[in-house]
């Protein structure tokens, strides 16, 4: 079975791309298909407008985009709980140098849940 | 005091030739009275279904119990409660992410950019809020729920 994983990307995009330091204000997506933990297919999609208190709207895009999971290195509580109500899971790959790595790691289990702790605000962002 | 309220889900109704969308807001603050000069300027937009709630609890029972969501505001006062409105916006955040929030905030843009980052927070309305803000904030609100 397809799991599609959404990776904020720094462009180009793809494999090689470093991961977006806040997905919300990434440049674009990379969308990985894995299939029994191989990688079945890489595409790139590009970020939505994003307006002041429209945390919600890449939410929804990457959902309407058949994201199941999502690594990501840094987030908004907001969005955070956007995922969890649209039933993306979410994971921590901050510590990841590019896409590639951190999906590796993700099928790998390596990766955490990104968890409240991790969110920015607050000033601690 | 006047309170207006309605307590009618955020609905689509036809006037004239257009479509427009009611929005409803509840202003959340343990001070009603303070604010009803600023009310008077939010609701001469006609989008706008306001109410209050005067305590926190109220306004999570209404919340829930009203089902607001998508293309609904709330707006948190500075303190209420003893927890101050950022403190607020996360318990809301928490248990309804969909609907929309307003902070009362003395701070200037930047800092309360910083302080409520992540939040997802509709604007800042400052103490002593003018007509010009209230237009602001129903233009915001319009926008990110048309």
């Amino acid at each position: 079975m397809e799991t599609i994983v959404a990776v904020p990307s720094t462009a180009p995009g793809g494999l090689d791309a470093p991961l977006g330091a806040h997905f919300g204000h990434c440049d674009l997506y990379t969308l990985v298909a894995l299939e029994n933990n191989q990688i079945k297919k890489v595409d790139v999609i590009p970020n939505v407008p994003h307006v002041q208190g429209g945390c919600l709207a890449p939410v929804q895009y990457l959902a309407q985009q058949g994201a199941k999971k999502l690594i990501a290195g840094g987030m908004g509580l907001r969005p955070l709980m956007g995922f969890h109500q649209v039933g993306i899971e979410v994971y921590f790959g901050g510590n990841y140098p590019t896409v590639g790595e951190a999906v590796r790691a993700l099928t790998e289990g390596k990766l955490p849940q990104f968890s409240q702790e991790y969110t920015c605000g607050g000033g601690a962002h | 005091m006047k309170q207006p309220v309605s307590r009618e889900p955020t609905t689509e109704s036809t006037e004239g030739h257009g479509t427009k969308m009611t929005r409803r807001i509840l202003f959340v603050t343990n001070h009603p009275e303070r604010w009803e000069e600023w009310i008077s300027h939010l609701q001469q937009h006609p989008e706008a279904a306001f109410s209050f709630a005067t305590t926190f609890p109220e306004a999570g029972d209404r919340m829930k119990t009203e089902r607001y969501g998508i293309g609904d505001l709330i707006i948190l006062d500075e303190t209420i409660d003893n927890r101050s409105a950022i403190d607020a916006a996360k318990e809301i955040i928490l248990s309804n992410v969909w609907v929309s929030l307003a902070l009362v905030n003395a701070l200037d843009e930047d800092a309360f950019h910083e302080a409520a980052e992540g939040l997802g927070i509709l604007c800042r309305i400052p103490p002593g809020a003018s007509a010009a803000d209230a237009d602001e904030l129903m233009r915001k609100l319009l926008t990110i729920s048309r």
